[in-house]
């Protein structure tokens, strides 16, 4: 076949559907772009919100805008910034890069990416419109209780919230699932974990940050909800809960979140510095050491942001030099660029100038975070405007000025067009004076003794003037803001066509095409060098031209390769979906969801799940053999399989990775249980425990021997025997439902008060989350019998049972975990 | 030694970390919660006694662990050796932000 | 020559004492506790100052130079060497220093038992501040008398939302938390008037839950405090 006739046959294969069919697209690069540009719309809301922030402290005693409204404001604008454009848009920016510097055609899971962008434009626009119906939250961006909670804020705002952030938190899970999963999976054959970019390093580690962050904030949120909903007193003192637990779990997922967001900002820098430096970074190693450090630690700082309420001074110092510790991966970073710099010769222009911006203002927010770190430096200028002013330097400094210089940077990439200098410039310089003119001020106001969060002040503090020069400082930032964003808008029309890798970078991107195609790699290349470009130039026109792995496509399927997580070496092929509608289907159902808990009306709430669950279950259903995924095909290959029929591949590393994650929110759960147990003032143990103890365990039995049988099947499976499997897996779900029956008994008959006892409500809250686990896995299973009934699992196809597999042992854990240490522990200690 | 053996030493001594900071956080919110010694009594008390006996057992099983993947860098095979010495640096690093992290249990009071 | 150096001197720094001044500086302050941190706030400050100026100057100068010269082999110990001083020992050295001054700082800030402690206790609800001195039984609403040169311990606590109790000349804040009691140690050096404001946002009217700490000198505390004492309880 000829290079066109392959192209031509690629992008029959790999393109989205024309018209609205576009919104069944799957693909990474489609996924990718939309996460940016919703991204940069929410930032534009963002930033209105904040100019109208700053007319408002412009000069003292204003009533431009009254107290309820700026509440409203500064929450909003606050959410909006770090939930609705931080995250999403670096996550999009990693989906669209992941693959492509990896050699890989797409993500794994290329539905997710869908279901993760759906949910997070709906969950965006469900909190947006609370703003337009003039009910938005009002009790900040860490929605602290009890002023977050029913008596204190009555109306919806902190249920848009809550509800909201929950739904577009499916998407940062999703991404951190699944860009995990592609990086340690799916890379060029010979492409090793130290010859990864190291773009991909840092995205690794922020996607395995999001998949163990981000957990104890959806659990804090679900449990506010209920207290809200239902008077689950979790954070209300009067029934033994503790408004402190959620802001350790605010925490524990909010200081994680921060260098969620710096990492992949340095990871843009990481990757620009080498390029316009003409020279290899210097150093990788010592990046790699650099990103593993700062990926652990980050989990051991929340409580710097709870320094003043009155937590020890010895477990406070813990934190104060765990979060002055952070600096020193952050320094090492620093380092290893300026040597690179110094060591190579450096091109100026304006991705670089960006960078250069980066660094001033970066350090500078850096060295505020170290004082801020200081206990007693913190008690006088905690929640003041220090505070927003070093906020700002660290999330402008190292997440917005390089995200400007990677999209500068890859602008060529997304458009096949240049971006204009002139332009540029005026757009750097005045958001870099604004922006500095804005907050280097706001430290001193700060110092001045300005509270944050106030929505106005008397003239008679020495305050006003500041607050003016940086009220003038934020216009002049938002219109140099508004001159880039311009910038990029006009560039597509009217910039300069671009040449075949115009930088002269040398990741693998720059061989997608300018713009890209859908299948980026017409052919996948061995890789075994961290500077493919410049050292194989020649792949620019062999990749394309079919040379290498991978180039045949008469089967129809979407392929890619699956390798070994540490070397790289070739394993399997994976087949990936194609277009699909039932991720938005199934974001729309969620979306009623969301909205039946907003406005209580509960029957549509469970319509709207049990229609999701169903076309949840429809997606799973199309996989493996089935006609809509891969079904078998006379050409296939043995010694190269496709990953179904193997016992191993993206699916059950999926699994795992998400079983991490919800190990992750379980973890979190027990902290909550004993942190209130030990802690809560007003906290009461029952005297025995509540839950019938002869059924748990009966019930527990029941769910270890279902485990262990479908242990056994799977392995015999392995083995190739699948004699009498459909009966076995029917047996399983039998015995699973049968232990379900009796949790659900045991709660049942349970004499909960749980409205009264936080201790009652976390234990009621214990059982839904096991029941909900053991109903999952039991479906699943009895969904595999079908499968097997309908050929699509079998001793050709044994790859399904080991991806639910996991999902058994994990049901088993939990179960006994929680007998022990919600029924079994307080039973010894209290006796 | 298998290769997957490397990725958890990589990711071993942050994890040892991690698993010592919740130890000393927890440990320390559950001891003064039992028996909280008074304000005048200092910083030696029996709290911090354990919570310094905690510290330095974590210092001293990480050094162990960094001087033995040092040890083993040239037994490896050569494409291996960059994440044993990877692993090796991350276990000295993490002892020593325990016994950095730890330093305060000699000068403050516990429980105040 | 040098008187005129020297006028200009006192000039500017008094200019740049009236910016830092303000009724609710922590700059300005007026209290133990908070000159030890508006110290460890200038020290911070200009070594801060001196690292960004510092990091700015190399990188700038590494962006000016064309370094292809080096030859590779030599790359390997002068990355290690970037990154361990500048990367390691920089950061070290830095935290170091701090925690030396930090932590002693914290630890003289702690309630410590002495002998002229006085204890006051502040309840807070949205939005005001109740006043109650146990000793005395008298009770007051926003505003609070001290006596000079007394370690006060404020037993603080809150009846709704959390709040801050926080006296910026005065020293550092702590939270008010329904359920549980913080107690803060502050004192006093002067005579006078020092402006308190919740830190913690509570809702609705938090810009304007103010307070004032009235600083008096012992004699006419203990007058202020015979005159309340002597006040028929049902008036108030
Ligand atoms: C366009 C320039 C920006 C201006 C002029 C601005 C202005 C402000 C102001 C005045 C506040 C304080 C409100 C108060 O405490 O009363 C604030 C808070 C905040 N800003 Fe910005 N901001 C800007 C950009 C950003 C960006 C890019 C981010 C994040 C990526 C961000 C994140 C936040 C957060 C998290 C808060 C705290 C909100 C809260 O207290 O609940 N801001 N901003
Ligand atoms: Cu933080
Ligand atoms: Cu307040």
């Amino acid at each position: 076949m000829s290079a066109d006739q392959l192209t031509a046959r690629m992008h029959a294969i790999w393109a989205n559907l024309p018209g609205w069919g576009q919104l069944a697209a799957v693909n990474h690069t489609s996924i990718g772009k939309r996460f940016m540009v919703t991204g940069a719309v929410f930032f534009v809301i963002g930033g209105v919100l904040a100019m109208l922030l700053r007319t408002q402290l412009a000069l003292p005693m204003q009533t431009i805008i009254d107290a309820d409204a700026y509440n409203q404001l500064f929450t909003m604008h606050g959410t909006v910034m770090m939930f609705l454009f931080a995250i999403p848009i670096l996550e999009g920016l990693a989906l669209y890069m992941i693959p492509k510097l990896i050699g890989a055609r797409d993500l794994v899971f290329p539905r997710i990416s869908s279901l993760g962008y759906y949910s997070y434009l709906f969950g965006g626009i469900i909190l947006m419109s609370s703003l337009f119906l003039g009910v938005a939250p009002d009790s900040g961006w860490f929605m602290y209780t009890p002023l977050s909670s029913a008596e204190f804020s009555p109306g919806p705002g902190s249920d848009f919230w809550l509800l909201g952030i929950t739904f577009v938190e499916i998407s940062a899970m999703a991404a951190g699932v699944e860009l995990t999963v592609s990086i340690l999976k799916s890379r060029a054959p010979g492409m090793t974990l130290t010859k990864m970019p190291i773009f991909c390093w840092y995205i690794l580690a922020m996607a395995l940050m999001i998949v163990f962050g981000f957990p104890p904030l959806i659990l804090a949120s679900i449990l506010l909800e209920l207290e809200r909903a239902v008077g689950m007193p979790f954070f209300a003192v009067a029934g033994g809960g503790d408004p402190i637990l959620w802001q350790h779990l605010f925490w524990l997922f909010g200081h994680p979140e921060v260098y969620i967001i710096f990492l992949p900002a340095a990871a843009v820098i990481s990757t620009v510095i080498p390029v316009f430096a003409g020279r290899p970074i210097i150093g990788y190693r010592w990046l790699v050491l650099a990103i593993i450090l700062t990926a652990f630690i980050s989990f051991g700082l929340w409580v710097h942001h709870m320094f003043t309420v009155g937590i020890p001074q010895l477990a406070q110092a813990f934190f104060s030099i765990a979060s002055m510790m952070v600096a020193i991966p952050t320094a090492i970073q620093v380092f290893v660029w300026v040597a690179t710099l110094w060591h190579g010769r450096v091109t100026y222009n304006l991705p670089m100038l960006w960078v250069f911006g980066f660094l001033m203002v970066f350090v500078c927010g850096g060295l505020t975070g170290v004082m801020l770190a200081l206990v007693p430096f913190n008690w006088q200028v905690h929640d003041t405007h220090f505070v927003v002013a070093h906020l700002h330097y660290v999330l402008i400094g190292g997440m917005l000025y390089p995200l400007i210089a990677g999209i500068y940077y890859w602008l060529p990439h997304f458009s096949g067009r240049m971006p204009s200098l002139r332009m540029g410039l005026w757009g750097f310089w005045l958001t870099f004076i604004g922006m500095n003119a804005t907050f280097l001020l706001m430290h001193l106001t700060g110092l001045l003794g300005m509270p944050r969060r106030i929505f106005t002040y008397s003239g008679d503090m020495g305050w006003s003037w500041l607050n003016l020069l940086s009220s003038v400082g934020g216009f002049v930032m938002a219109f140099g803001l508004g001159l880039v964003i311009l910038d990029i808008i006009l560039h597509f029309r009217f910039g300069e066509k671009a040449k075949p890798n115009p930088w002269q970078a040398d990741t693998l991107e720059w061989a997608t095409g300018t713009p890209p195609t859908p299948y980026n790699f017409a052919s996948i290349p061995d890789i075994d060098t961290r500077h493919p470009l410049w050292e194989k130039p020649e792949l620019m026109t062999s990749i394309p031209a079919g040379e290498h792995r991978l180039a045949t496509i008469e089967h129809g399927r979407r392929e890619i390769l699956g390798t070994s997580a540490i070397t790289g070496k070739l394993q399997a092929i994976y087949h990936l979906p194609t277009n699909s509608y039932l991720p938005l289907l199934a974001a729309l159902s969620l979306a009623v969801v969301c909205i039946g808990l907003l406005i209580r009306v509960y029957p549509m709430a469970l319509v709207g799940l049990l229609v999701a669950a169903f076309f949840l279950f429809r997606w799973s259903w199309e996989n493996g053999s089935h006609p809509a995924m891969a079904p078998p095909t006379p050409d296939e290959d043995p010694s190269l399989p496709l990953h179904s029929r193997t016992t191993d591949g993206p699916g059950r590393w999926g699994m795992i990775v998400t079983l991490m994650a919800d190990g992750a929110l379980y973890l979190a759960l027990i902290f909550g249980w004993l942190y209130l147990w030990t802690v809560s003032p007003e906290w009461q143990m029952p005297g025995e425990s509540l839950l019938s103890v002869p059924v748990l365990l009966v019930s527990g039995v029941l769910v270890t021997v279902a485990t262990l049988l479908f242990h056994r099947l799977t392995a015999a499976l392995n083995q190739g025997q699948a004699h009498g499997l459909q009966m076995k897996l029917w047996l399983v779900t039998f015995v699973g439902f049968v232990h379900l029956a009796l949790l659900i008994t045991a709660l049942v008959q349970a004499p909960l008060a749980i409205t009264e006892s936080a201790h009652d409500a976390v234990l009621f809250f214990v059982v839904i989350y096991l029941l909900f686990h053991s109903l999952l896995v039991t479906v699943v299973t009895a969904l595999q019998a079908l499968r097997v009934k309908y050929g699509y699992v079998s001793a050709r196809y044994p790859y399904e049972p080991n991806v639910v597999r996991p999902l058994w042992s994990y049901t088993l854990g939990i179960y006994w975990c929680s007998v022990a240490t919600f029924i079994f522990l307080p039973m010894v200690w209290g006796a | 030694m298998t290769r997957s053996h490397w990725m958890v030493h990589l990711v071993g001594g942050l994890t040892l970390w991690c698993l010592w900071f919740v130890l000393l956080y927890g440990g320390l919110g559950i001891m003064c919660s039992v028996a909280s010694p008074p304000l005048a009594a200092g910083q030696w008390t029996w709290i911090n006694g354990v919570l310094l006996i905690l510290t330095l057992a974590f210092t001293v099983l990480l050094v162990t662990l960094a001087r033995w993947c040092w040890y083993r860098q040239e037994t490896e095979p050569s494409e291996l050796q960059v994440y044993v010495r990877l692993s090796s640096a991350l276990y000295g690093m993490s002892a020593f932000a325990v016994l950095a992290v730890g330093l305060p249990v000699g000068v403050l009071p516990p429980c105040a | 020559m040098l008187k005129r150096l020297a006028n200009s001197l006192v000039v500017a720094s008094s200019l740049f004492l009236t910016a830092c001044s303000g009724p609710m500086s922590t700059l300005d302050p007026a209290g133990p506790s908070a000159r030890m941190v508006s110290g460890l706030w200038w020290g911070m400050f200009v070594v801060g100052t001196l690292v960004l100026v510092g990091v700015v100057w190399l990188w700038w100068h590494a962006m000016q130079r064309d370094g292809q010269s080096t030859a590779d082999e030599q790359l390997q110990e002068k990355q290690n060497r970037w990154v361990i001083w500048g990367g390691i020992a920089l950061p070290t050295a830095a935290i170091t220093v701090l925690l030396a001054f930090g932590i002693p700082a914290g630890h003289r800030m702690l309630p410590w038992p002495a002998g002229n402690v006085m204890e006051v206790h502040v309840e807070a609800r949205q939005w005001y501040w109740q006043v109650h001195y146990p000793e005395h039984d008298i009770e007051l609403l926003n505003e609070i008398y001290i006596p000079v040169n007394t370690p006060i311990d404020f037993h603080l606590t809150s009846q709704d939302v959390i709040h801050s109790f926080w006296v910026p000349r005065l020293g550092g804040k702590l939270d008010m938390i329904p359920g549980r009691t913080n107690v803060l140690r502050l004192e006093a050096d002067a005579p006078g008037t020092y402006q308190g404001q919740c830190a913690e946002f509570c809702g609705r009217a938090h810009a304007f839950m103010k307070f004032e700490v009235i600083a008096l000198s012992a004699e006419d505390f203990a007058a202020w405090q015979q005159e309340h004492e002597e006040e028929p309880k049902d008036e108030r």
